[in-house]
């Protein structure tokens, strides 16, 4: 199991646990196969993530970076290294910034 | 220092007052007896803030499904107080021209204004709070402090962003070397003077150092935060060139997700540039 970002979560995956929006209602069960359907109603709700079964987060995104070319990748990430120097890459939030921003460099360079 | 910022602020005659036209509105809304009819008079008697006004609230941002053709239209769908906010936060523009671009140009730091503002509504709404144009104005008028510097200080404005960006400084820790005080001390006192509302007052003022905030901490941890999103998507800027660093627990506070990021990153990309459109024109 592995809480993944909406966007990297496709349709036959399994469901971990329930989906549940911010006011309490269970959008999907837990054991669930994602549909298409499923995924734009979750998209409606403002739902950003969901717990999806035998995955692993840092092999999705790992996957995600192994598809740039290494050198654009590179660039982008010498690049986003500078503008975040004064920031602790460490702390989840600015982790996950960081590589939004790189990902988005690597776009705009290729 | 406290004599400087003072001058600072009271030389500056464009801006030490703010147009008559707020405190027309902001008493008309406090007012039980002025109606909503009343208060669409008073705004539209001004074409400029009626014509940004309604640009705005057409915007995809909105997405209402119709065109939004009048003030009092506007009044209704949005809310009075909302309405309000947003003439303050968009027209907050008009009030410094003449501002050396060479240092930062005006679309840039607007840009990031706009950023910023619309990240921090985004943040808000994840959150579920309400009056989420409160959070817009603030991330929009967060470094309005900055403008002040670079308009009556140029010279020391530009000395201070060539070294922060050479040297590879911060440059809000470069203007309390350079001057004492930062653009967000300079920024709220400004504000403050012209009573706009405690909650973005205090939220402009901690931007920079949040735990400070000690009666609208969530205001104040939601501007930091789109501050740093704006600077770290480089999308404008106001002379900073790095992404200023989290204060320690700020995040936590907001009880959020990092996987919202992603959304709200690929939102900013679809609503700056029609946002900035909105808003820049006729400036």
């Amino acid at each position: 199991m592995g809480v993944i970002n909406l966007e990297d979560i496709e349709s036959g995956m399994i469901l971990c646990r329930d989906i549940i929006s911010k006011n309490g209602l269970v959008l999907l069960k837990a054991g669930q196969e994602i549909t298409e359907k499923n995924l734009g109603i979750l998209r409606i709700w403002g739902i950003t993530e969901a717990d999806i079964k035998g995955i692993d987060k840092e092999e999705i995104l790992d996957k995600k970076t192994a598809e740039i070319d290494p050198r654009i990748l590179e660039e982008a990430t010498t690049k986003a290294r500078e503008i975040f120097r004064h920031t602790d890459l460490g702390h989840p939030f600015i982790k996950e910034l960081f590589r939004l921003v790189m990902l988005r460099l690597a776009r705009d360079l290729s | 220092m406290g004599y400087r910022l003072r001058e600072l602020l009271e030389s500056y005659d464009e801006i030490s007052s703010l147009p008559m036209i707020f405190y027309r509105i902001s008493e008309a809304v406090n007012d039980p007896r002025a109606s909503m009819a009343d208060i669409g008079k008073i705004i539209s008697d001004d074409p400029g803030l009626t014509v940004r006004l309604l640009r705005v609230v057409n915007s995809a941002f909105y997405g209402f499904p119709s065109k939004i053709g009048t003030i009092t239209q506007a009044l209704v769908i949005i809310g009075t107080r909302q309405l309000c906010d947003l003439a303050l936060g968009t027209s907050v523009i008009t009030l410094f021209k003449g501002i050396p671009e060479d240092l930062v140009t005006m679309e840039s730091f607007w840009r990031h204004s706009i950023t910023c503002g619309i990240a921090a509504e985004t943040l808000a709404a994840y959150r579920r709070e309400t009056n989420l144009e409160r959070f817009f104005v603030a991330g929009m008028i967060h470094d309005i402090g900055r403008l002040v510097i670079y308009k009556k200080m140029s010279q020391e404005a530009q000395e201070m962003l060539l070294r922060c960006k050479s040297s590879g400084a911060l440059l809000f820790l470069g203007e309390r070397e350079a001057i004492g005080f930062d653009h967000a001390t300079l920024g709220s006192t400004l504000l403050r003077s012209w009573n706009l509302p405690p909650g973005i007052v205090e939220a402009v003022a901690f931007h920079h150092q949040p735990r400070e905030a000690k009666h609208y901490p969530i205001e104040t941890a939601v501007v930091h935060v789109a501050d740093i999103i704006a600077n770290a998507i480089q999308s404008g800027s106001s002379g900073e060139c790095f992404v200023p660093p989290l204060d320690e627990g700020v995040w936590e506070i907001l009880g959020l997700s990092t996987s919202i990021l992603s959304s709200t990153l690929d939102h900013l990309e679809r609503h700056v540039n029609d946002m900035a459109h909105s808003i820049l024109i006729e400036r």
